[in-house]
């Protein structure tokens, strides 16, 4: 009795954000709602979400790992979506953290956010985005996961886009979700990967049925898939650019995405799929490799950051590095307790990088010193000519950007413009011009065509050209 | 801009240099975070007068200097503009009653028009839709008065009547009058449709709105038919390569250079932020730019094909910043005619940045000085550097493969994207069809008028562009709040009435406006308190070394330099206490600096972010969820560890009459101590009558979690608390032989008159006290007796203040709000700690009678001037020397900030980000953002400083004559002035058009209330003034 519902309690932890998101939805029906109901919608729902965790962590505490099963959201021929939670120590660990950020998240935004016109849209986001965390930690098959997956995505993408008014934002937006998009392939493949060769996606099952099959190249190329997207996820080497563009939202946002929950959400999957993974020499090994370089270049570029955000960004991404070199070393239980302390150290030391001048005045001041390059000369040893060698590389980021950008970026947009021009090529065959981008103008008034409405006055020089193409065919 | 005094440049090089000296002036001017002084942020327009100013700041900038005209008419529905304001500010304009044109409304009334219903070109989307969705066309305007329509509706129908006699065969020249030529149907089909019926008499009777005003569009839009296909009035030319690229490409080269060069301005000019700073920084930008990028192996970005060659035949030649520029000047094709603009437009396109090299080429600042040699030609040579490459790739892309200097030409012969704008068939039309309908004015009028007279009319609508009409506007917005304000204070003088005993108290504070609240308390709380206002470090300037300062700052306004220098000195006997503090600050210091590091390094990072992660939560979550408790407990375990010495400042310094290296001089002599104080007494006009505490009230600000702290501290000391200028002055005040040298220039302190310091902090509303141990026995009980007063009146304070706060506790409750204005100054996720100078309006200079008892909601300024002691003018003359600058730039910083926040101030601080130390960015690659952030702007009611000076006009006349930057603010009109007559009490307000122009208060009866608090109380709207009854006035009465 106890188990089931404490099973049933933990279950809800992504349904109250879920819920409260659709409530504030349904509230500005009518017109824009006060931030005060809007700050006491989240806050019940993330407290709810709260108390849901802690159920989490008392079953595991009282009755170990539970596969909680709900039955089918539907079945097709030889197909089912299983709604299936794991609740073990991992995910009660990891629901209860997520939890806490989130509550922190929202009392911190309450404040911060006040009289700012997106304040019902950052809540309404970062609930769907508690949602889309709780569901992925909970998740017990690998397509509930990637349905946690994307919800943390578009949130990320939306709250990184929240000053949608400017371009930049935007632009960073953008990066942030193509690089989200490719990297998902990998869970997407991995998944289907599972279920050709395994039958299943349940996490239970497939651990389960690993012996089995040990050693078998379709688990090669799942797990890769796994650590692609875990990559993606977790800023990793080489696709991990989008970090520090990714500053553009508000402070809060950084913190809770980028310094917390969902750049270690990477490091979560792995740690979920840690069985299947470990099979494999191959994918420890690349683990390992990519972490390391990871960590090396984000610390480098750390160290020269001028800038409080980005230099905790990248921080923040040498860490998780290090996380991807742990669980491909197979000490998962190091990697999630460095999880869940650095992603706290993180959020706090986001949310303070606004205090840098002031804490960087009061250092000097309490050392004594008048001149920053004191504390910032390091390296003094090292010879001048590998010292700006490397200090180069780490600001540019070892030229990882400009390199995907000249080999792959690139040449993808100049073959799609040479396909365009093929295709505007042969639409002239066919005597059509092709309308957009030539920047030919659209006519000032188009007609309105309603019998009842006056017609528009259209000067004779807007008229359609009466030597049109359709007139002469 | 060229002086004529400056000899023809007379090569390339003098051309480039004196081309970066003039664009330089351009830029912003705003000082690194930690010195942050309000300034005008348009000061570089200042010699203009303002309104010229803004359009310069316009074409040169592309800023908006006033709010857009939507606000206003908002404001003009919500009665903050009134109809008389209007009356008043056309009245003033020179125009004329003849009418415009036969049977037009006057040029007076016309501009009223065109002004009250923003009538002016309209992009081609909005045309479109007014048109076609809104059918404008064929109904008036929703706002068209009755008057007008039924003359527009009579004069139709009477021109209509002989046409529809003979309707039968002459339907579609009838048609063609009313409807023109339509697009897509023939004349008669287009008035059929618009009658909805066959053309017939009782078709037009019944549909007379949409037959008259479809005839005057048509009237209007043939009448304007030879406009079609001129350019655009204050279309800008397309002329860098940057533009000409933009427009045949749609690709930005800002965005392929801004990510390579932001990091590199970032990184050079960081001032302590990075832990690894550039190499090779003492050799400047240019130099060490070139030597890192050339160090070693790594991938250069695809636009920059060709860039390595060259830079490392820079490098190999020595080739300075200044042959680099000019190198890729001539390449760019940039003749030496055209290298000012150029070199203008290219430091414009990161105004934040170039600002920034700038500033700090001049003036280094106090903290963070680093070896780098900072010159804004390094950054103009390394930009220029990066355009040229990223100019020559966009051409590639468009198939220019020639050199860089044909780029231009190249681009010239190019079809454009959006080509440049004409007037289309409409455009013109529309503002005239729009005025005709405000004005009454039929299809028949238009028909009739002559092309010379259309042409007058639409010049005029061209002259009232949008520009213009903001203007109005803006004038008529400013005299609402001016009237307002003079009304109350004429109301005020008549009846207020100061206490008419010796005061027991005088409380000397800031002029700030943050003050005028803790004053009207005072006063209201104890008619026994007198207090006075002025700049803020008390007349004393000196550069201070405080026992925990690494070296001096300037505590005095940013335009004096302090010729003095104080240090705090810890007593003997308290030496190893000193010690003590010193090794535990270090040793805080030296363990928040490693922490620092190693979360940040990678190895030490694991650790670190193990073992602190684990810690943080408790500090994380106690300061989110509990911050009031969280920043007591910091208080606390600050105070517990880090012990608090006592400590003296300078003495007194004897002999030295010259300062022997530096040029600061070791404290004050005797003699200047009592110049000091002399000045100070008599510019606040208090040289008669002392009461038993003469407190002087440094101001000090607290918040977390601000890169802009120094903005909401005392502008009058650098940004600094004004704590050690109160307290020097206490020091010297209560000294016997500063007070005999006073006594014999007549300013006789009796002995039982103590001088007190203190620092008030206007966030957390707290006092505290400085060397209270000297304070002799009696002095002591007399504070007893004070504080319970100014503790009131920080209450009360807290519940003015709390009524503009949203998530303030709504209870009138006063300790509600003290703890509440107590947790924001301590709460990190508080971005408004307190509003500053929002609000910020006016400025009162002269005796406190003008203003005693007057609610003036905190918009204030105050500054006492007595002008019954000042008979020859003299301290009139310095005190509006020393303040009119800060209180201009006060007002004007704020003002820029929020008429355009997001060119000229620095948008909502939420996405902001600590940059080099020095300023913010938006996220992590964007220009330094100047200018005050939305979050302190948002409340503010942008309005140029209304100053009212108690002085006869032709005193301030003879004044303007002598301090030039008064003049310059006031004849340009950056402050607008009234004076009013020491005696008389007659008001002159100064309009540079009218000069001294005399202003007759309308009576009016002010609310009356007994207490601020039944004023201002669950309000959240700035207020009109209202009396207060001070106890005195109740004594009185009863």
């Amino acid at each position: 009795m106890l188990p089931d519902l404490l099973s049933a309690g933990f279950a809800l932890a992504p349904v109250w954000p879920a819920l409260a998101a659709v409530v504030i939805a349904f509230l500005l029906l009518p017109g824009r709602p006060s931030e005060r109901v809007v700050a006491r919608v989240t806050a019940v729902a993330v407290w709810l979400s709260l108390a849901s965790a802690a159920c989490g962590v008392l079953l595991c505490l009282s009755h170990g790992p539970v596969d909680y099963r709900l039955g089918n959201w539907y079945e097709a021929a030889e197909y089912s979506f299983p709604l299936v939670m794991l609740f073990d120590g991992l995910t009660a660990a990891m629901s209860a953290f997520v939890a806490v950020i989130v509550l922190t998240t929202v009392k911190f935004s309450v404040t911060y956010l006040h009289r700012e016109p997106g304040f019902v849209r950052f809540f309404v986001l970062t609930l769907f985005f508690a949602a889309g965390m709780q569901l992925l930690v909970l998740a017990g098959s690998a397509e509930l996961l990637f349905i946690g997956w994307e919800f943390v995505g578009i949130s990320s993408v939306l709250l990184v886009a929240f000053f949608h008014e400017r371009a930049m934002p935007v632009q960073a937006a953008l990066r942030v979700l193509v690089t989200y998009r490719v990297c998902d392939i990998g869970l997407l493949l991995g998944a289907v990967g599972l279920h050709h060769w395994l039958g299943t996606t349940v996490w239970a099952d497939v651990f389960a049925g690993l012996p089995q099959h040990a050693g078998e190249t379709a688990g090669l190329a799942v797990g890769l898939a796994l650590v692609f997207a875990a990559m993606g996820k977790s800023a990793q080497f080489p696709v991990g650019g989008w970090l520090p563009r990714a500053m553009e939202g508000p402070t809060a946002s950084s913190a809770v995405f980028y310094g917390s929950l969902s750049v270690h959400a990477g490091v979560y999957l792995l740690l979920r799929a840690a069985p299947l993974l470990e099979q494999s020499l191959v994918i420890r090994a690349v683990l390992v490799v990519v972490g390391l370089v990871t960590a090396v270049i984000a610390a480098l570029s750390s160290q020269v950051s001028a800038d409080a955000k980005s230099a905790v960004a990248h921080a923040t991404a040498s860490q998780v590095g290090l996380m991807f070199v742990e669980c491909g070393l197979g000490l998962y239980t190091l990697a999630l307790v460095h999880l869940i302390t650095h992603a706290t150290l993180r959020y706090y030391q986001f949310l303070r990088t606004l205090s840098a001048v002031q804490d960087a005045m009061w250092q000097q001041a309490a050392l004594g010193r008048t001149d920053s390059d004191e504390a910032a000369a390091r390296w003094e040893e090292v010879a001048p000519g590998p010292r700006r060698a490397l200090y180069r590389l780490a600001l540019e980021r070892f030229a990882v950007e400009p390199a995907l950008d000249r080999w792959l970026t690139r040449p993808i947009m100049n073959l799609s413009r040479a396909l365009d021009r093929l295709e505007g090529g042969l639409l002239a065959l066919h005597a059509r011009t092709p309308e957009a981008g030539t920047g030919a103008p659209l006519p000032l008034m188009a007609p309105d065509l309603s019998p009842d409405a006056p017609a528009p006055v259209l000067s004779p020089a807007l008229r359609p050209d009466a030597g049109a193409p359709e007139a002469r065919v | 801009m060229i002086t004529p005094d400056v000899a023809p440049a007379r090569g390339p090089r003098d051309r480039l240099r004196q081309a970066l000296e003039h664009a330089a002036q351009w830029l912003p001017i705003q000082a690194p975070l930690e010195v942050f002084v309000h300034n005008n942020l348009l000061a570089a327009f200042q010699h203009l007068p303002f309104h010229q100013a803004m359009l310069a700041a316009r074409r040169k900038l592309g800023v908006r200097g006033y709010f857009p005209e939507e606000r206003y008419r908002q404001e003009h529905a919500s009665g903050r503009i009134g109809e008389a304001d209007l009356d008043a500010v056309f009245a003033d304009e020179p125009l004329s009653d003849s009418p415009l044109a036969p049977h037009f409304p006057g040029e007076r009334a016309a501009a009223r028009i065109i002004t009250r219903h923003s009538i002016g070109t309209e992009t081609p989307a909005d045309l479109h839709w007014k048109i076609v969705e809104d059918q404008a066309t064929t109904y008036f305007a929703a706002d068209v008065g009755d008057d007008a329509r039924n003359a527009i509706l009579a004069a139709t129908a009477d021109w209509l009547q002989p046409q529809l006699v003979h309707l039968q065969g002459a339907e579609d020249a009838v048609a063609r009058a009313i409807v023109g030529r339509p697009a897509f149907r023939t004349p008669v089909g287009e008035l059929t449709a618009l009658l909805g019926d066959r053309l017939h008499a009782a078709a037009f009777a019944e549909r007379r709105e949409p037959v008259a005003v479809r005839a005057l569009w048509t009237a209007c839009v043939e009448a304007c038919a030879h406009y079609t296909g001129m350019p655009v009035l204050g279309a800008r030319k397309l002329w860098t390569h940057r533009e000409l690229l933009r427009a045949c490409s749609d690709v930005d080269a800002n965005d392929l250079v801004h990510p390579v060069l932001i990091p590199l301005c970032a990184a050079f000019l960081d001032r302590g932020q990075s832990q690894w700073a550039m190499p090779d920084r003492a050799d400047g930008f240019f130099l060490a730019w070139l030597r890192v990028k050339q160090a070693g192996l790594s991938i250069r970005p695809g636009w920059m094909l060709g860039a390595d060659r060259r830079m490392r035949d820079w490098l190999t030649r020595g080739v300075t910043a200044e042959d680099a520029a000019l190198e890729v000047l001539a390449e760019l094709g940039v003749g030496p005619d055209e290298v000012e603009t150029y070199v203008e437009r290219t430091l414009l396109q990161l105004p934040g940045w170039s600002g920034m090299f700038h500033r700090l080429e001049r003036a280094p600042g106090p903290i963070g000085r680093s070896r780098a040699k900072i010159e804004l030609l390094d950054f103009l040579a390394v930009r220029l550097t990066y355009d040229l490459y990223a100019f020559r790739d966009i051409a590639r892309q468009l198939g220019h493969h020639g050199p860089a200097s044909a780029i231009r030409s190249a681009c010239a012969r190019l079809p454009q994207i959006a080509p440049p704008a004409v007037r289309g068939p409409h455009d013109t039309a529309w503002p005239l069809f729009l005025l005709a309908q405000h004005a009454g004015v039929g299809a028949p009028t238009i028909h009739a008028a002559s092309r010379g007279d259309i042409d007058t009319v639409i010049a005029f609508l061209d002259r009232h562009d949008d520009m213009t009409r903001m203007r109005l506007w803006h004038e008529a917005y400013e005299r609402h709040y001016r009237v307002e304000l003079l009304d109350a204070i004429a109301a005020n003088v008549r009846v207020a009435s100061l206490p008419p005993v010796a005061p027991r108290f005088q409380v000397m504070l800031c002029l700030d406006d943050r003050f005028e609240s803790s004053r009207r308390y005072l006063e209201e709380i104890s008619p026994e308190v007198e207090t006075y206002g002025g700049p803020g470090f008390f007349g004393v300037a000196f550069a201070y070394q405080g026992i925990d300062d690494p070296r001096t700052f300037p505590l005095c306004p940013v335009i004096v330099t302090p010729q003095h220098r104080i240090d705090e000195v810890v007593l003997t006997q308290q030496f190893d206490l000193a010690e003590l503090r010193k090794q535990r600050r270090q040793q805080l210091a030296r363990a928040s600096a490693l922490f620092g590091r190693a979360s940040r390094s990678l190895w030490l990072g694991l650790l670190v972010s193990i073992v602190t992660g684990m810690v943080a939560v408790v500090p994380l979550l106690l300061s989110i969820f509990a911050p009031r408790t969280a920043g007591r407990l910091r208080q606390a375990i600050r105070r517990k560890l880090v012990p608090e010495p006592r400590t003296r400042l300078t003495p007194a310094r004897i002999g030295l009459t010259r300062a022997p290296d530096d040029d600061l001089l070791p404290g004050f002599s005797v003699d200047e101590m009592a110049a000091r104080v002399a000045a100070l007494l008599e510019n606040l006009g208090m040289t008669r009558r002392f009461g038993r505490l003469i407190v002087a009230l440094g101001h000090d600000t607290s918040s977390v979690n601000n890169p802009l702290l120094a903005a909401y501290s005392c502008a009058a000391c650098g940004g600094r608390s004004g704590g050690p200028n109160a307290r020097y002055l206490a020091h010297i005040g209560n000294r016997p032989d500063v007070r005999q040298k006073l006594a014999e220039r007549g300013i006789v302190i009796p002995p039982d008159s103590v001088f007190v310091a203190g620092v008030y902090d206007t966030c957390a509303e707290a006092i505290t006290w400085i060397d209270e141990d000297l304070l002799p026995a009696s002095a002591r009980g007399e504070l007893a007796d004070l504080e319970p007063i100014l503790a009131e009146m920080c209450r009360r304070n807290a519940v003015e203040r709390s009524r503009r706060f949203d998530s303030a506790p709504k209870q009138r409750a006063a300790d509600t709000a003290l703890k509440h204005v107590e947790g924001r100054a301590v709460d990190f996720s508080e971005p408004r700690a307190e509003l500053g100078h929002a609000t910020c309006a006016c400025s009162i200079i002269g005796r406190r009678e003008l203003s005693y008892g007057l609610f003036l909601d905190r918009r204030c300024l105050l500054v006492s001037y007595d002008p019954t002691q000042d008979p020859d003018h003299k301290i009139l003359e310095r005190t509006l020397a020393a303040t009119s600058p800060v209180g201009a730039g006060i007002a004007l910083d704020y003002y820029c900030s929020s008429v355009d926040p997001e060119k000229l101030g620095s948008g909502t601080k939420l996405p902001h980000n600590v940059t080099a130390l020095a300023g913010v960015m938006n996220g992590s690659s964007s220009d330094l953002r100047t200018g005050l952030p939305t979050q302190a702007t948002e409340m503010h009611e942008p309005m140029r400083l209304e100053v009212i000076v108690e002085a006869a006009p032709e005193v301030l006349q003879d004044i303007l004559t002598r301090q030039a930057g008064v003049a310059e603010l006031v004849l340009n009109e950056w402050v607008r002035v009234t004076a009013i007559h020491p005696e008389t009490r007659e008001m002159w307000t100064f309009d540079a058009r009218f000069g001294f122009r005399k202003y007759t208060p309308t009576p009016v009866e002010l609310p009356l209330v007994p207490r601020s608090e039944d004023w201002c109380a669950g309000r959240r709207d700035c207020l009109k003034p209202a009396r207060i009854v001070t106890p005195n006035e109740v004594k009185h009465a009863s």
